[in-house]
Parts: structure tokens; C-alpha cells; sequence
């Protein structure tokens, strides 16, 4: 976590990315630079794939930097309890360039190294969007059984 | 259980694999324009032809064009290599800000100065900067406070360039 606080948005590809997802099928709606998010595109994701008794909304949250760094999180609301995981590329002392932060709580320790491919239109499509297809699955097991 | 909530199930399809045949089936020139967003330092056609999967020459031809309308800049020649110019998208944020209405503007502004006032309470300090890097663990996970104060650099970042985009044609912004 030895990133750089002068890192600059990489705002036309938040914006190009925040208009293709948003006629995805597992998306509801995509903005970008909320005024309390102001470096983010943020994709909510259809919550009829989630029980609603345990799962009132899902999003994800995408920051992408000119230096090639990323922070995608993937943030379920559990009725006021946050689960989330994150997928980074960003130098760190304890892990590689490219690493996972792993749910429920994405703490820096529960890092895992990792191997992206270089484009973010691929880390989203091969890695995060298959990833949340997958939860999307889990979660119907894991709660509603 | 309502109507409702007999709808609501898994996906019944993986929406994974139709995102990713939609982005390879997109025409080259928008295959190329996503491709070109992410070239941060001197990139070559064969490589940008790669990545964006099209023949080196309609790569060619797209890259020149970017170019040519000031997305991309032309670093060498010989071999032509390509890379983001940044000054081009520094113009192109200033103009978006400095073309929101005065409504917009206040809005924006009142709403990022409440977040940078929440964020004052939250760390007890002027600005997130102040705040040691040994010391992110005090107030939580070392990383997320650290991403937690990048967001409010970015919210203090976006105050600046908007009071920044204004400073010729001043209006009254109602908070202090």
C-alpha cells in the first residue's frame, strides 16, 4: 500500500467502461464520480440474483490510474453488515503488484498474489465478471438452503 | 414471500462469457479507442493490434486517427509508437467542469465540501496528508484507511479543480 496519493483517475476509461456495462444484463445502473466517490465508477448489479433476506444490494466499485494501478471491489450490503473482496494492481510491501484482497472484510492482510491480464476491459470481463457470476450462484446455497 | 421475490433467483446464464464475446465482437475502431485509453508509456502497433485483436494496419489507421484528434500522442516514428496524451484529457476534465450550469456547480461543490467536512470529524485533522502512513492502523486496517484517505485527496483534488475551472467567472457558492 505504498501507492502514490497523486495518482490520476483514468477517467475516459471509467466513463467507457461505466457505458458498455450499463446495458449488461446483471447490471442495473452505472454512475460515475459520485461527489462522495469522486475517482470511481460505481456498477450496481441486478439484485434479483440475491436473496433479499440476506442481501439488500450489491455493486461494484471500479478506480483506475494513468500509472496502470487499479482498486476493483466487489461490495455486497447485508442489510447494514458490508462483505466485500478486492481485486488490486498497486505496489505493496507484502504482496506482488497484482494481488486479491479476500472476503469477507478485504483486510490487507488477507492478501493473496496474483496474475491479471494487462487491459482492465479484460481483468473485468475474464476475472471479475466470472467471479460475480459465481457469487451469484453461492450466494443461494450459502443463505438460502 | 410476495411476487416479488418468487422472480428472484441465480442468473440463468453466465452473463461473464456474453460481456466478454460483446467486447471482442465490438467494432476494431472501438476495440482500438479502449485499447488506447490504457497506453501509459510508448506502445507499438503490432502490440496495440494485438491486444485489441485487428490487423496492424486497421490499428495503424485508428491509432493515427486518435492521434490525429489529440487522444493519442505520436512518440517515434520509426517504429510509430503511440501513448495517451495526458495533457489532451487534463483539457478535456477542465472543460467538462467549467461547462456545468451554476446550479450544477453549487451542487457539486456543496456536496464535496460536506464529504471533506465528514472526513475532517472522522480523522480529526485538516487534511488527509497530515495524517503519518505508520500510523493508518490506529484507525482501522492499515489499507483501507489508506484508500479511505486517497478518496478524500480525490474529494479534496476535485474542490480545487472546480473552484479552479471558475476562477474567471466567480459565483457565489454559498458555503464557506
Amino acid at each position: 500500500m505504498d501507492g502514490q496519493r497523486d495518482r490520476t483517475p483514468n477517467r475516459a476509461l471509467l466513463r467507457e467502461l461505466a457505458s458498455v456495462l450499463a446495458s449488461e444484463s446483471w447490471v442495473t445502473s452505472t454512475t460515475v464520480f459520485p461527489a462522495n466517490r469522486p475517482d470511481s465508477a460505481i456498477v450496481s448489479l441486478e439484485r434479483q440474483y440475491y436473496p433479499p433476506k440476506y442481501i439488500s444490494d450489491a455493486y461494484i466499485e471500479v478506480q483506475s490510474y494513468t500509472n496502470g494501478d487499479f482498486h476493483i471491489s466487489y461490495v455486497e450490503d447485508h442489510h447494514g453488515e458490508t462483505w466485500l473482496c478486492r481485486w488490486d494492481r498497486h505496489d505493496s510491501e507484502d504482496y506482488t503488484r497484482e494481488h486479491f484482497h479476500a472476503p469477507p472484510e478485504a483486510r490487507h492482510e488477507d492478501g493473496e498474489n496474483r496474475e491479471y491480464p494487462p487491459e482492465l476491459w479484460a481483468v473485468i470481463s475474464r476475472v471479475v465478471a466470472p467471479w460475480v457470476y459465481e457469487r451469484t450462484g453461492a450466494v443461494w446455497d450459502e443463505f438460502d438452503s | 414471500m410476495n411476487a416479488s421475490d418468487d422472480e428472484r433467483g441465480p442468473p440463468s446464464s453466465d452473463f461473464s462469457e456474453d460481456l466478454g464475446e460483446r467486447l471482442d465482437n465490438a467494432p476494431a475502431d472501438e476495440r482500438v479507442y479502449r485499447t488506447a485509453l490504457e497506453l501509459n508509456t510508448p506502445t507499438r502497433v503490432v502490440e496495440v493490434a494485438e491486444r485489441a485483436d485487428c490487423s496492424k494496419n486497421s490499428a495503424r489507421r485508428h491509432l493515427r486517427r486518435l492521434a490525429d484528434i489529440g487522444v493519442l500522442r505520436r512518440v517515434t516514428e520509426n517504429p510509430e509508437t503511440f501513448e495517451r496524451n495526458e495533457s489532451y484529457f487534463e483539457w478535456r476534465r477542465l472543460n467538462r467542469l467549467s461547462e456545468l450550469d451554476d446550479d450544477e456547480y453549487r451542487n457539486r461543490l456543496g456536496e464535496l465540501l460536506s464529504e471533506d467536512e465528514a472526513y475532517r470529524d472522522t480523522y480529526d485533522v485538516e487534511k488527509p496528508n497530515k495524517i503519518d502512513p505508520l500510523e493508518y492502523g490506529e484507525y482501522g486496517d492499515a489499507e483501507t484507511v489508506w484508500l479511505d484517505l486517497n478518496n478524500w485527496a480525490a474529494i479534496r483534488r476535485e474542490i480545487r479543480d472546480l473552484r479552479r475551472s471558475r476562477r474567471d467567472n466567480p459565483v457565489d457558492e454559498g458555503v464557506a
